[in-house]
């Protein structure tokens, strides 16, 4: 009985406050200035409780960004990997969705659906701040989920 | 070093994801208790083999893959490459066309060094600041998007001119943008100069000496910031910087707060010269860019800019068809990061290396963690971001 | 500066091209070394080694920046076996263009003692911007 109390607190406090992790994986940087813009005041994603992480295994949604360079790639799948579930993956970008306008590059290998399953895609080169905020949104709602 | 000093050595991969910067890059850093005695940079972990792909499309689609080089300066790389191919053609752009790239680089520069201000102020710390300089780096933002109508990758030049014009109904609001840019400016010179903090956590550290500034390629602030009056735009003029009266910013210390001075002081320049630009424009003629051939016969041409950065270098070559035969793009930040680190790491504490890596401004993106090994008893010890954060407060 | 600068080029190797402030010069692989010598007494800073594979030749173009000047020095090595001396004892700031050109190229710069991959990781390919040799050669 009391275990379960204790659930449903834990639950609740980790709906209100999801953790993010910011990997950019061989991009051009655009998609990542506006990932940080969306943390400065005017876009401001912390007023949903949402706090940017270095530490993969604290953390609830992956934000990835950038075409995944071969170099990158085995340190991707371990942080994939060390964050723990229920989590969510976000592709942001075109580069990460279809590889973008580096499509038929040497050094660059497949999109990120292909490396590991994705929840939410947004779309842009780079996509506006707004935008982003759309899908952490879509993103926050599918955690929720998950957490049921 | 000898073998008995080697086994005393810590090696510290801090890895491509890391708590520092914008980018992943690995620096294998060789440390005798918590002095860096030595440091390995490996990088390539955003090589996207953008000269390969730019002999197989033709020119035009080439301004589009310049421009996601790097999202921060990419206004440059625009420029620089259609100045590139305007001189293998040979070809003169309108007075107007230069006028409104000027604008255009400066806003960037302007830009670039805001968001530079702002992950300083983070790896000391400071996250208001840093939420301070990122909101006015906003205003440059709404500047750029009244003419071009994007944030980020403007798409505003073309081989021969540039695309759109530069709205002159709203110029007046720009001008009063500017002026509130300039009141932050002076500001943040007031709080990075004489803040007890930040001068403790920057004064006299990752020194560079000026005698090894020219010796290992250095460009950019980092070389004007040890004394070397180095600047693309006064050395080898392009565009219109030749025509407007502006200086040239160098500071002898070669600490990381020379580094920070040096940008803020360039911020107030830039202002200069982007409201001589914006009070010049309406005077000129309308024509925005003149007809460039498709195809390119056998040639070859280079290109030098000033980028935020430092001095970007472009070298192309033509074979007589629609697509260039060889293009080669040497940055400012592949030379700083690969041949500085080296210099200014060496003899400084572990916890400042975060901020000692930030100051030479490295355009990439990352945020990792970081492994220590004991290289006697082969123990492991992964930490993270918080550690070496923690490292710093108790500093 | 520049007029000196550029009377002392000419002496150096036969001037083919100009446009604005660029100059393009051409020497031969075995006046390599004399003449970095020579351009090391008139700029301790070197801009960039360009590597191009023509098909027929590997060129090898040094440029320097200084004021009102962009100096490139166009070398041509064999493409089969590209083999030429390093300059880092007189530019050491040239070791990375040098890994570059090596990891791009092929191109073995003798006497630089760090030359090992720079941008390229283990999965990468090799060489990628050599001409394939199946076009006709």
């Amino acid at each position: 009985m009391l275990f379960r109390l204790v659930e449903k607190t834990l639950n609740y406090a980790r709906k209100k406050s999801p953790w993010f992790l910011h990997l950019d994986t061989g991009g051009c940087n655009g998609c990542s200035i506006e990932l940080f813009a969306v943390l400065n005041p005017r876009y401001d994603i912390e007023r949903f409780g949402g706090l940017s992480k270095a530490n993969p295994r604290h953390t609830d949604i992956l934000l990835i960004d950038g075409a995944v360079t071969k170099k990158i790639r085995p340190r991707l799948e371990r942080i994939y990997q060390q964050t723990p579930e229920p989590k969510v993956v976000v592709a942001v970008g075109s580069c990460a969705i279809s590889k973008g306008i580096f499509h038929d590059a040497y050094n660059i290998d497949g999109p990120l659906d292909k490396i590991m399953p994705v929840d939410v895609y947004i779309p842009g080169c780079p996509p506006k701040p707004e935008a982003i905020l759309q899908g952490v949104m879509k993103a926050l709602q599918l955690w929720e989920e998950k957490h049921e | 070093m000898k073998e008995k000093d080697v086994r005393k050595c810590y090696i510290l991969p801090v890895g491509p994801q890391h708590p520092m910067y914008v980018e992943a890059e690995n620096l294998m850093v060789h440390l005798d208790g918590e002095t860096i005695v030595n440091v390995d940079v490996n990088i390539g972990y955003m090589h996207r083999g953008i000269e390969e792909l730019m002999q197989r499309r033709n020119y035009i689609q080439n301004i589009y893959l310049a421009e996601r080089i790097c999202g921060i300066c990419s206004g440059i790389h625009t420029v620089t490459y259609c100045q590139c191919i305007e001189n293998l053609i040979g070809l003169e752009i309108p007075e107007r066309a230069k006028y409104i790239r000027t604008i255009i680089l400066e806003l960037e520069r302007l830009h670039s060094h805001f968001l530079f201000f702002g992950v300083m102020a983070y790896e000391m710390g400071l996250d208001t600041v840093f939420m301070y300089t990122w909101k006015d780096r906003e205003a440059v933002l709404d500047i750029l998007e009244m003419i071009s109508g994007n944030r980020v990758n403007y798409g505003m030049s073309a081989v021969g001119g540039v695309r759109r014009d530069v709205p002159e109904n709203r110029i007046p609001e720009m001008i009063k943008k500017l002026d509130y840019l300039e009141k932050r400016g002076q500001y943040y010179a007031k709080v990075f100069y004489s803040d007890k903090l930040i001068r403790k956590r920057s004064v006299g550290l990752g020194l560079l000496p000026k005698k090894l500034v020219d010796k290992y390629s250095i460009v950019g602030p980092v070389a004007r910031a040890s004394g070397v009056k180095t600047d693309v735009r006064k050395d080898i003029p392009y565009l219109v910087y030749d025509k407007i009266d502006w200086n040239v910013i160098v500071r002898e210390e070669g600490d990381v707060l020379a580094r920070i001075m040096v940008k803020i002081y360039e911020v107030f320049e830039s202002i200069k010269i982007l409201k001589a630009c914006l009070k010049a424009l309406p005077g000129l003629e309308k024509t925005l860019k003149v007809k460039a051939p498709f195809v390119i016969e056998t040639n070859e041409a280079v290109s030098v800019t000033e980028a935020p950065r430092g001095e970007l270098f472009y070298y192309a070559v033509s074979n007589g068809t629609d697509k260039p035969e060889r293009l080669r793009i040497r940055t400012p930040s592949f030379v700083n990061i690969a041949n500085s680190l080296g210099i200014l790491l060496k003899g400084q504490q572990l916890a400042d290396l975060p901020i000692i890596v930030a100051s030479i401004d490295p355009c990439f993106s990352c945020c990792d963690r970081v492994t220590l090994i004991d290289v006697k008893s082969g123990e492991r010890k992964t930490v993270d971001e918080a550690y070496l954060k923690r490292l710093e407060e108790r500093k | 500066m520049s007029d000196s600068f550029r009377k002392k080029i000419t002496g150096l190797a036969e001037i083919y091209k100009t446009h604005g402030n660029a100059v393009f010069a051409k020497i031969d692989k075995k006046d390599f070394l004399k003449t970095m010598e020579k351009t090391a007494e008139l700029t301790e800073r070197i801009s960039s080694i360009s590597g191009h594979d023509n098909g027929k030749t590997i060129e090898l173009v040094y440029t320097f920046t200084s004021e009102k000047l962009v100096l490139n020095i166009k070398v041509e090595i064999d493409r089969k076996k590209p083999k030429i001396e390093s300059v880092t004892k007189l530019f050491p700031g040239a070791g990375v263009f040098e890994r570059e050109n090596f990891e791009m190229l092929g191109v073995v710069f003798s006497g630089n003692k760090n030359l090992k991959k720079i941008l390229l990781g283990k999965k990468s390919p090799k060489t990628p911007l050599r001409k394939s040799i199946k076009e006709g050669e």
